[in-house]
């Protein structure tokens, strides 16, 4: 155990919470992540939106306290984007993302448990090859953990209002498109 | 883990994993809740599945079993291939990185649309898109 009991249990509960509502929200359904793609179905940016938006104002406000810090992912521009773009070839053939995937699979979806297995796979074929990316793909065009606010000089605040107002007119417009 | 108890030898000299040594934290634990929180909510909702092979894919590519697990099997496969190669997947990139403001999530965020879109157009063709 790495961690304390405390930690562990923080992280069952709060995974707890995630799977659960993941579900609730219809993202571990393989027409709900493909149909995103296919653009006919957008319960999957409406989710990710919402949660940047409010999960975003909310550990700002908390780290404005004191409360929280930030863990920014170094920004590997080069690692990141071909990882991003590997990922959504992934993501449509199996239908599911990691998370979604697991939760699936949970639910007794047959599809979702072949993905999980593939995915284990996945990481230990990439864990062969770390070694060598490692010192290549990685490192190319690597700013480090760099956040918008740093990178644009524009504050967070005013980042989140462009955010809030941007999400709520897509919204508005993608209602529109879905109901067609 | 489970990799960690079949194969010792192996994983013990994996670069991989003298990096991020795989024992059970706070993220396993994460994993396991996440499985039990749906498995919760599916059955609560009743809102279990169906079907084993979803209509979209059965409209486009047959109501064969084996095909649409092998396919999930090798997109499984890519998928976590991607997201180690990426350093985070959509929860770890594109909520928690994006969230956070931060430059490597909103990368990650754009780089899986456009893959995504152009992926599922050339499996499913454009008739099947936009409604």
């Amino acid at each position: 155990m790495a961690d304390p009991i405390g930690k562990l249990a923080l992280g069952l509960i709060t995974g707890f919470l995630f799977g659960f509502l993941l579900q609730k929200g219809y993202v571990t359904k393989y027409p709900v992540i493909v149909g995103q793609f296919l653009l006919r179905d957008f319960t999957v940016l409406k989710t990710m939106l919402t949660a940047v938006v409010v999960g975003g104002i909310g550990v700002y406000t908390l780290k404005a306290f004191g409360l929280a810090s930030l863990h920014v992912k170094p920004a590997q521009l080069v690692a990141v984007s071909i990882g991003g773009l590997v990922f959504g070839v992934g993501m449509v053939l199996l239908g599911y993302c990691p998370g979604t995937g697991v939760a699936a699979a949970a639910e007794g979806k047959t599809d979702a448990l072949f993905g999980v297995v593939g995915m284990m796979f996945g990481a230990m074929l990439f864990a062969e090859e770390f070694a060598f990316l490692g010192k290549n793909v990685l490192t190319w065009i690597n700013l480090g953990p760099v956040t918008l606010p740093e990178l644009i000089h524009i504050p967070a605040w005013a980042i989140f209002v462009v955010l809030t107002v941007g999400a709520v007119i897509l919204f508005r417009q993608i209602e529109g498109w879905e109901r067609r | 883990m489970i990799a960690g108890t079949v194969v010792p030898d192996h994983v013990a000299r994996n670069a991989y994993f003298l990096k991020f040594r795989p024992v059970v934290d706070w993220e396993w634990m994460l994993v396991l809740g996440l499985a039990m929180g749906a498995f919760v909510s599916s059955r609560l909702s009743a809102d279990t599945p169906a079907e084993p092979v979803d209509g979209l894919w059965r409209a486009r590519f047959g109501a064969s079993r084996r095909k649409r697990y092998l396919v999930a099997f090798i997109g499984g496969v890519i998928l976590m291939f991607g997201a180690r190669l990426a350093g985070g997947c959509t929860s770890g990139h594109g909520i928690s990185g994006s969230l956070q403001l931060a430059l490597s999530g909103w990368v990650f965020f754009a780089s899986v649309f456009v893959s995504g879109i152009l992926t599922a157009l050339m499996l499913f063709g454009k008739e099947n898109a936009h409604g």
